[in-house]
């Protein structure tokens, strides 16, 4: 149910309601609690309390929250693919794309902020829409809004369930009751904004999809996949042919394994990688508290194969950088998930990022950075 | 290069004979140089100090060593897919004992039943008990 019609708050809170409800929708709260603090709000024990406490607010704090959805929008929690672009002639994408942009349309006119799900049951949606188009010296930026069935998993009451089911049948109450933890899962329709990025100096585009943290809630991959073709597709109607020329990221593993690697400080941490070893066994390695590289596990072993003639192959990075603009936010999280069958091809391809817990574009610009400038 | 000793204090003999059975059991079985940079299940933690499983006496003893300032005690959140997505500190779970629950890290709901959520891990502090 959405955060703004569950009490009667007071108007200076109505006010903000749209922002609330697109950041609750949005952020992971740990990423959102950094965010609220950081424009002068109180920080309550959750969603509802901490609304439940938001003091008279200023047109500063208002307008914070309002850049805070615009900001997110484009860098928050996003799978990534990216293209080399045939040609730097970028007015004539735009003003295609300004021509796509349906100002009668709900999801435009709802940008920036996020509908609910019922009123995204109300709009018929078949394909991604341009909602707004933006262009600064170094990108442009193309919007365009869907809506995404998420999985949502809920831990349920148990003994309100046993109960339930205790009139049907009498085993599958036991059976509850004597459970550990029962989750149920929900499908939910979450509005999503995918990005058509075009870096002008790199001469790169990159299509960003909304994935939500994909944790809780999650999409599948076949999912994100669907998702990537749709923006495609959609852009193949403004210039066609234009984005094919898909950029292998597999080269920026190894560079980002050593990232920072001579600091003492590192302010990147690498908290998971896997790789084939020389012998051809997968080894994973994941640290969520501190750097996978300073465990002796992972010193050992790299040593070991130092001493071998073939080296490791690396397939899978997880990397935390923490936030430049915000210094009490979570590390941002870049991801490159590669498989085993990947290490194991002969010319290893992977196409896909992800960006996690990151607030501000200008973060995930230079958290992207890293992996382009690793790429030779 | 000689490897560091300990430079712990005894728990008091209060702590009964167990805990004191596992301190010492714990100085003699580790040296700090061989703990650095790796964390320590509850599970593992005892048997650092030569227990095959955790009872209360390693609990008691890790809760020494932590009060000592010797480990660092932090908890993995277990999310509802069952994986280990977030950290928290030893603050932020004894606020959440207070309160009675504990602020989902992903959705910010208060969860009530997080104590079976949360799994200790401990972290050797550097280094001054060395």
């Amino acid at each position: 149910m959405p955060l703004y019609i569950r009490a009667p708050y007071p108007f200076y809170k109505e006010r903000v309601m749209k922002e609330i409800f697109t950041l609750k929708s949005r952020l992971q709260w740990r990423v959102a609690s950094a965010l609220l603090r950081s424009v002068g709000l109180p920080v309550g024990h959750g969603w509802e309390k901490t609304v439940a406490k938001f003091p008279e607010l200023n047109k500063k704090i208002e307008k914070d929250l309002n850049d805070a959805c615009r900001n997110h929008i484009l860098c928050g929690d996003k799978s990534v693919r990216a293209y080399r672009l045939k040609h730097r002639e970028y007015s004539s994408i735009i003003a295609k794309a300004n021509m796509f942009l349906d100002k009668s349309s709900l999801l435009t006119k709802s940008y920036p902020y996020s509908l609910g799900e019922e009123d995204l049951n109300d709009v018929e949606i078949n394909a991604p829409e341009f909602v707004f188009v933006n262009e600064d010296s170094e990108v442009v930026h193309l919007v365009l809004a869907s809506h995404k069935a998420v999985r949502v998993r809920e831990t349920m009451d148990r003994e309100i369930l046993a109960e339930a089911l205790g009139q049907r049948s009498l085993a599958l109450a036991e059976k509850v009751m004597s459970s550990h933890e029962v989750i149920s899962v929900r499908i939910e329709q979450r509005h999503a904004y995918d990005i058509i990025c075009i870096h002008k100096e790199r001469a790169i585009a990159e299509v960003r999809i909304d994935i939500f943290g994909n944790s809780n809630p999650s999409l599948k991959v076949p999912e994100i996949e669907e998702a990537h073709r749709s923006i495609l597709n959609k852009f193949n109607d403004i210039e066609e042919y234009y984005l094919t020329n898909q950029i292998n990221l597999y080269p920026a593993i190894n560079g980002l394994l050593h990232l920072n690697e001579d600091q003492e400080d590192r302010r990147a941490r690498v908290t998971r990688f896997g790789y084939l070893g020389p012998t051809g066994i997968c080894r994973e390695e994941r640290k969520l508290h501190g750097d996978v590289r300073s465990d002796p596990t992972h010193l050992a072993a790299l040593d070991a194969h130092k001493d071998d003639s073939a080296p490791v192959t690396p397939y899978d990075i997880e990397v935390q950088f923490p936030g430049s603009v915000l210094v009490s936010q979570p590390y941002i999280a870049l991801a490159l998930h590669g498989t085993e069958t990947l290490a194991r091809s002969e010319k290893p391809d992977l196409g896909e990022m992800t960006v996690t817990k990151c607030l501000y574009e200008t973060d995930f610009r230079a958290v992207t950075a890293e992996v382009y400038n690793r790429l030779k | 290069m000689a490897s560091q000793k300990w430079e712990i204090p005894r728990p008091d003999q209060r702590a009964g004979l167990g805990v004191l059975d596992c301190f010492e059991e714990f100085l003699r079985r580790n040296e700090p140089d061989h703990l650095r940079n790796r964390e320590y299940s509850l599970n593992q933690f005892a048997q650092l100090c030569g227990r095959a499983e955790p009872d209360d006496d390693t609990l008691n003893c890790a809760r020494y060593l932590v009060s000592q300032g010797v480990f660092e005690v932090f908890y993995l959140f277990l999310d509802s897919h069952g994986e280990f997505s977030e950290t928290y500190s030893a603050r932020e779970v004894e606020d959440a004992e207070q309160v009675g629950s504990l602020v989902d890290p992903h959705t910010g709901n208060e969860l009530s039943d997080f104590r079976t959520r949360l799994f200790p891990f401990f972290a050797l502090n550097e280094p001054k008990h060395t």
